[in-house]
């Protein structure tokens, strides 16, 4: 506290803020995850520069191909941060789909599709904060619910509205695949930047970091811990929209039952990976990213290291142990001593 | 956390769905029959989960939780299905299941309580390492030498069965409910510095409890082969999911420091009757396989509510 | 208030919402029932049921093998139960035939996720006099009936390869793009047409094979990364209907278009733009409604206790055609192979 006060007035005392709300563990394990990155994306210069292909093709599909897995991580990052969590995010991403291929399927104009998509993903996270406020049941059981729930609501809108739902809805037309096809790269960057100005300049997130931390401080000081658990669901639901939109909008078809089934797992997977408490109180949106963009660049290494079909997953699964145990086990001592101070 | 409000639960479910499910009420001999019939296809059904549902149980009364119990048990069973005689099963393959189901827990729980890394990306890790190391062992094939080897029906049989849920589900709960053991692990799900500063050994509780998973994955690939009969690499996805659901049902805290085994069972069982009566359903009704969806997540909310309802009024 | 509440009032409230939760589950499947249909499964005694069990459920290929099969339904007058599971488990799958076999249908018609564990469960429905036959994959050490096969698999496999090497001048390196490497009949075609490559044709080689995991966004990705790290890459095989256009896009958006030939299975109407766009030059597939259709047929003909031999005339389908080295394989037709010409005359409803 002291620190922080000496500071202020200095020119650069804003970045030495920043740099000192992060525990050291989160600060490594960004350190970390940037040389992790590095690495691959070195390796896989040298790998395209072997293989006499082009590496600047792979390097401008990176941020269009991991786009919506970022922002999803972003609308977890937020929940998490205040010790909540949202499984249910794949399935609310299917009835979004739903609700943007019925929207088609009656010729409405491609921006109330997109708008129509949006909202949806939007309400229903949204609908998830209400109902933990309301029912009061812990989050990662509401959101295990709505895993199922959402799922087979998007299927049975489909099927209640469309005659003879065939399963699938196809968009062939480029005028409705605007986000996700063409833009997706440009509207993450935007995001990003976006976001990671938020972080280091706005109160929110550090108002959820407290709450994480601990609700009952966070009410002594006059904060609403629900109130601010409500708004986390309400920038989440921003997160998810545009998320739902470019996954949504890339490919030609969109089927209820399968679109982003697992999602969830992976987004949560990038969160932690990216030094994220799963508890809440600790955290960084841009770790976050990181750990998305790993994962992305691990499975694309492995194709051009030309490994055996059969041992991909082993490795990638490897890989994220590894890489996350070591992270941790070099930061053992020092946790323990964290926590005994 | 109260079990009776479970047991009204599934008795309604009982009540709802049992003419869908081929229990017949025309004559008294009939309506025996099958309800017998009804009862132990159910009971067969979810054995494996009421053995899983018990070490999921203990980890997340501890604050941790273990996603890759359906790798494990695909794993297992991949690597149990390489015997090459299934003459010689027993003092091969056998041993070899049980040396792998307790070290791929001790695996989890190592990276858990020595290594410190959060129990969700461990786990989250692992679910993808080992099925990607079924997709090594057994490659494109299914194997099915289970039907093979002398005896091993005995896994798929009532009173193995029964054995097994009234040695682990019964015996093991009662034993648990007094033991020092339960205390510990409660403790540290409550809070885990504090536990540390009490004296309780937390990283041998967490290894015990992982390696426990690990055999328990072992006994439920037993029955589950034994009833299937063969194994692929992609066998048993989502086995974790359908565990986790029904242990939260039961009422266990996800965040920890509460749990019940004997919940965590009915919690099985109210998730088996209810799928039973859905798949019976759909014979009488169409388009049941979207509600199918809607009805688990209705089912996990409304009870966990209700039973969240009656315990803090 | 509701910390206030007393007791009774908390008691009388759960009840409530357990009834209200009850009669929802009533009514939602009340709500569903179709109209003219109140005898059910288990107690007819003269109406014939056929289960029809497809590997997964809300899928548009087993969608329209559904619309297929009921059509059939419809036209013998007999009652279809059109169940599945939601992830193709095999596990999931023998549920349903123990269920069904409790109920007491009288055919069970199954698409096995995995072939080799449906013994037991079929032996147990065909001791109460089920009859089961296989369809779309088979299970031939399972003791069922017959098999419905869409196509012949080999003829299938070596087609692929045939067009592939036509259209890639007969050398070059080619890749697989494949949902998932141990889906039962995925592997039988990747395995007939990597056999038929190796022996018919030495100059092509095989480089890499990507698992797409049933997603054609995936699928995408994996093969815009498979092109770049392979320049010289001439071909893809693509087994389902999700890597084929996940690959096309690919192609495409590689700026790849003419240089890379992509064969594969899917189905018209995802295609149908690519198609005419000359991303790919051909495709195969065969009508999953008519397979449907013919699977519900053989089973009642199976139930009437006809004999199904090389060229029996089914009730209102035609003559059926076997295996020539299999008896009990009846193989609906031989893959239709769709082009930028003949793509419009198709219409399977997907």
């Amino acid at each position: 506290m002291n620190s922080t006060s000496r500071t202020v007035g200095k020119p650069n005392s804003t970045f030495k803020l920043i740099y000192r709300l992060y525990p050291a563990a989160v600060r490594q394990r960004i350190l970390f995850l940037l040389a992790g990155n590095l690495l691959l994306l070195a390796y896989l210069w040298f790998a395209a520069h072997q293989r006499e292909s082009s590496f600047w093709n792979e390097l401008v599909n990176i941020a269009p191909n991991i786009a919506p897995q970022v922002l999803g991580a972003f609308a977890l990052t937020g929940l998490i941060y205040c010790g909540s969590i949202d499984l249910s995010i794949g399935s609310i991403i299917a009835v979004a789909g739903s609700s943007f291929g019925i929207l088609h399927y009656y010729g409405a104009p491609p921006i109330l599709c997109f708008s129509g998509c949006f909202l949806t993903a939007f309400f229903l996270s949204l609908l998830n904060g209400l109902l933990i406020r309301l029912l009061k049941i812990s989050p990662i059981i509401l959101t295990l619910g709505g895993l199922s729930l959402y799922r087979g609501l998007a299927l049975i809108i489909a099927h209640l509205t469309i005659p003879e739902f065939p399963e699938v809805f196809s968009i062939q037309n480029d005028a409705y695949q605007g986000p996700g096809k063409f833009y997706a790269g440009e509207i993450l960057l935007v995001v990003l930047v976006g976001v990671l100005l938020w972080e280091a300049f706005g109160k929110l997130p550090r108002l959820w970091l407290a709450v994480g931390c601990s609700p009952v401080a966070c009410e002594r000081q006059g904060l609403d811990p629900g109130r601010l658990q409500m708004s986390a669901f309400l920038f989440s639901g921003l997160f998810l929209g545009l998320s739902a939109l470019i996954l949504i909008t890339n490919p030609q078809t969109i089927k209820p039952s399968q679109v982003a089934t697992g999602f969830e797992l992976t987004v949560i997977g990038a969160v932690v990976l990216g030094g994220t408490n799963i508890f809440g109180g600790q955290g960084t949106y841009l770790g976050s990213a990181l750990g998305a963009c790993f994962l992305y660049l691990v499975s694309k290494s492995l194709i051009y290291l030309g490994v055996d079909a059969f041992w991909r997953e082993a490795i990638e699964g490897a890989v994220i142990v590894v890489v996350i145990g070591f992270d941790c086990w070099i930061h053992r001592t020092e946790k323990l001593l964290e926590e005994l101070k | 956390m109260r079990y009776w409000i479970l047991l009204i639960i599934l008795l309604l479910e009982l009540v709802l769905f049992a003419p869908f499910s081929g229990v017949k009420f025309s004559s008294w001999n009939e309506f025996s029959d099958s309800t017998l019939w009804y009862a132990s296809a159910i009971f067969e059904q979810s054995i494996p989960l009421l053995i899983l549902s018990v070490g999921m149980t203990f980890i997340l009364i501890t604050g941790g939780i273990d996603l890759s119990i359906g790798s494990m048990v695909a794993l297992i069973a991949c690597v149990m299905s390489l015997t090459s005689d299934p003459q010689t099963f027993w003092w091969t393959g056998f041993p070899l299941g049980v040396a792998l189901g307790l070290g791929l827990g001790f695996f989890n729980g190592l990276l858990v309580s020595r290594m410190d890394v959060p129990p969700i990306i461990t786990t989250l890790g692992t679910l993808i390492f080992y099925r990607g190391l079924c997709l090594i062992t057994v490659r494109e094939s299914e194997n099915a030498i289970f039907d093979d080897i002398p005896h091993y029906e005995i896994f798929r049989e009532m009173p193995m069965l029964l054995l097994l849920f009234v040695m682990i589900g019964l015996v093991g709960a009662a034993a648990f409910y007094r033991s020092r053991w339960r205390r510990d692990l409660l403790m540290i799900g409550g809070n885990k510095i504090a536990a540390r500063y009490a004296g309780i050994p937390v990283s041998l509780r967490l290894l015990q409890v992982y390696t426990l998973m690990g055999f328990l994955a072992f006994l439920a690939a037993l029955c589950l082969t034994s009833k299937h009969g063969s194994v692929s690499a992609s066998s048993y996805t989502q086995l974790e999911l359908q565990v986790i659901v029904a242990v939260v049902l039961g009422g266990t805290r996800v965040e920890g420091g509460r749990g019940s085994v004997i919940c965590s069972l009915i919690g099985v069982f109210m998730i088996a009757v209810l799928e039973e009566g859905l798949r019976g359903a759909g014979s009488t009704f169409e388009n049941v396989d979207h509600l199918r969806y809607l009805f688990l997540g209705l089912l996990l909310i409304g009870g966990v509510w209700l039973n969240k309802r009656a315990d803090s009024p | 208030m509701f910390h206030s509440s007393s007791e009774t009032s908390t008691y009388l409230r759960s009840f409530l919402a357990i009834t209200l939760l009850c009669s929802l589950t009533f009514l939602g499947g009340c709500g569903e029932k179709p109209e003219g249909d109140s005898s059910t499964a288990n107690g007819s005694d003269e109406e014939i049921v056929i289960a029809v069990l497809p590997k997964l459920v809300n899928i548009d290929y087993f969608d329209a093998c559904e619309k297929g099969a009921k059509k059939a339904a419809d036209d013998l007058g007999i009652k279809l139960v059109y169940d599945g599971p939601q992830q193709p488990s095999g596990v999931e799958q023998n549920k349903f035939i123990e269920t069904w076999t409790r109920q007491g249908v009288d055919a069970i018609c199954i698409a096995p996720n995995q072939p080799k564990s449906i013994k037991r469960f079929v032996n147990q429905a065909q001791d109460r006099g089920i009859k089961i036959i296989t369809w779309d994959s088979d299970a031939s050490e399972s003791g069922r009936s017959y098999m419905v096969n869409q196509v012949n698999d080999e003829v299938l496999g070596h087609m692929l390869i045939d067009d592939l090497a036509e259209q890639m001048g007969g050398s070059g390196k080619w890749a697989i793009a494949i949902a998932s490497l141990d889906a039962a009949n995925l592997n039988t075609w990747r395995k007939f047409a990597e056999e038929h490559a190796k022996a018919k044709y030495p100059e092509l080689e095989l480089i890499d094979t990507v698992v797409t995991q049933e997603d054609a966004e995936t699928a995408r990705q994996l093969v815009q990364s498979l092109i770049n790290a392979n320049p010289d890459l001439k071909g893809i095989v693509a087994f389902d209907s999700n890597s084929v256009p996940g690959a096309a896009e690919a192609i495409k958006r590689a700026g790849k278009v003419g240089e890379i030939a992509l064969v594969g299975n899917s189905t018209p109407k995802s295609m149908k733009p690519y198609i005419k766009e000359g991303v790919l030059k051909s495709f195969y597939l065969w009508n999953p409604q008519e397979l449907g259709d013919l699977t519900v047929r053989v089973a009642h003909a199976l139930i009437q206790g006809k004999e199904i031999k090389e060229g029996t005339e089914l009730e209102g389908y035609g003559p059926v055609h076997l295996h020539p080295n299999d008896p009990t394989t009846i193989i609906m037709s031989d893959p239709i192979r769709f082009t930028a010409e003949n793509i419009d005359e198709y219409d399977f409803g997907i």
